[in-house]
């Protein structure tokens, strides 16, 4: 097979075709799954862990789990739940070697008080940019919840898989993230903040 | 897993709980019919629909600007990879082959089927002699047989550590892996007893083997 060829076997293949390759020792399907996973996978990290440079390691770290423990996987989750555990569970330890996670609650207080009161109203501010922005203020549980639900789009139940809690955590985690996310929107005057 | 079934008509909290997954297609027909249901009863709950729509919009559009990883992430786990072994512990359970791994451990080589042949040995005879033994350590014999008893640690094995060596370990101590791997590669291992000098004495031995051990943890 060229490499072109190759390369439309892999791009026509799913997840766990390819993962079952890794299993055998297949190298060209860790590259395939890299670069299938690459994108989103770093923008969950970039803004779980709200650096590019940690983001990377741990992406690279994740992947090189996925290699090592690839025949392990038992197929009662779809691969990317799977994988998607094994990068919260090294991005959550990352952060608590820098001992983020206990820190965060105090870190969100302070940038909040940095924030503009309501007196400086943004109004004229894209609502878009308002909330990504006034997203990087919320704990790390707020943060992870909100990124896996709407842009990876992940259900309830991969949530609560990825994250190892139960499904009503995820939708109380959601319900608090939501509601810190209008009260900083609230906060700097930003209308359109209340539904 | 943890689900949840859900039944019966939506109540307005759960409704108004399920508008994040609404809006990217990940709730059930079910549920999204109980909440198109609702949009027609509740009159507020369209605002609080465009609001979800609104923060699903700026979070996929802020994702979306990050750039991609650097190009030497992947030129480094490429490089990784040819000097990392993958871990060949077999699965707890296989799915739809069942014994499927022990065929294939024991296909492997000699010493590792002559091993695997010692171990089931030990076992029947374990199992006669707990059979057999006075009334006194009825509790005992089916907390062991059963495994319900024994308490459980969490072990992450040496990345190198090989299926034959680790199932050596721990067919030596009588403990068992009951679940795993969980992310990270650790296992949930099953001791034959909870007394607490035993769960001791078997936490320090599997520290001593520091050549297959990483690390041992008391299960939550």
């Amino acid at each position: 097979m060229d490499m072109l060829s190759a390369r439309s076997a892999d791009a026509a293949a799913s997840d766990g075709q390819l993962l079952a390759r890794i299993a055998r020792g297949d190298k060209d399907a860790v590259t395939a799954l890299y670069r299938r996973l690459e994108r989103p996978l770093f923008a969950f990290l970039v803004k779980t862990l709200r650096d590019r440079e940690a983001a990377a390691d741990v992406l690279n770290e994740t992947m090189l789990d996925v290699w090592r423990q690839a025949g392990r996987f038992e197929g009662k989750s779809s691969v990317a739940t799977w994988i998607y555990s094994i990068a919260h569970h090294k991005a959550i330890s990352w952060l608590r070697k820098r001992r983020e996670v206990e820190l965060d609650e105090e870190a969100v207080a302070e940038v909040a008080d940095d924030a503009p009161g309501a007196d400086s109203k943004i109004a004229a501010e894209d609502l878009a940019q308002a909330i990504a922005r006034l997203m990087e203020k919320l704990s790390v549980d707020h943060r992870i919840v909100l990124q896996l639900a709407y842009f990876q789009e992940f259900s309830v139940g991969q949530i609560a898989e990825i994250l190892d809690c139960p499904e009503n955590t995820v939708k109380t985690r959601m319900f608090y993230a939501r509601q810190r996310l209008r009260a900083l929107l609230e906060a700097e005057g930003i209308e359109g903040a209340a539904a | 897993m943890k689900n949840e079934q859900q039944t019966g008509p939506l109540e307005p909290q759960d409704v108004e709980e399920l508008l994040p997954w609404y809006v990217t297609g990940r709730v059930s027909r079910e549920e999204a019919r109980g909440i198109e249901t609702a949009l027609k009863t509740m009159p507020d709950l369209a605002g609080k629909l465009a609001q979800v729509q609104r923060e699903r919009e700026a979070v996929s559009r802020a994702s979306e600007a990050i750039e991609s990883a650097p190009p030497e992430t992947l030129q480094r786990l490429l490089q990784q990879v040819e000097t990392t072994r993958q871990w060949r512990v077999p699965k707890i359970e296989s799915h739809g082959e069942a014994g499927g791994w022990l065929r294939a451990a024991l296909g492997r080589n000699a010493v590792w089927q002559t091993a695997l042949a010692a171990a089931c040995v030990a076992i029947i005879a374990l199992g006669v002699q707990l059979y057999n033994a006075p009334a006194g350590n009825q509790f005992n014999v089916a907390a062991s047989i059963n495994g319900a008893g024994g308490a459980t640690l969490i072990v992450t094995f040496q990345p190198g550590a090989t299926a034959g060596d680790i199932g050596a370990l721990l067919t030596g101590m009588n403990a068992r892996i009951v679940d795993g791997p969980k992310p990270g590669g650790a296992y949930t291992v099953e001791l034959p007893s909870s007394q607490e000098n035993e769960v001791e004495a078997a936490t320090a031995s599997l520290l001593a083997r520091k050549d297959l051990v990483a690390g041992v943890l008391p299960a939550q």
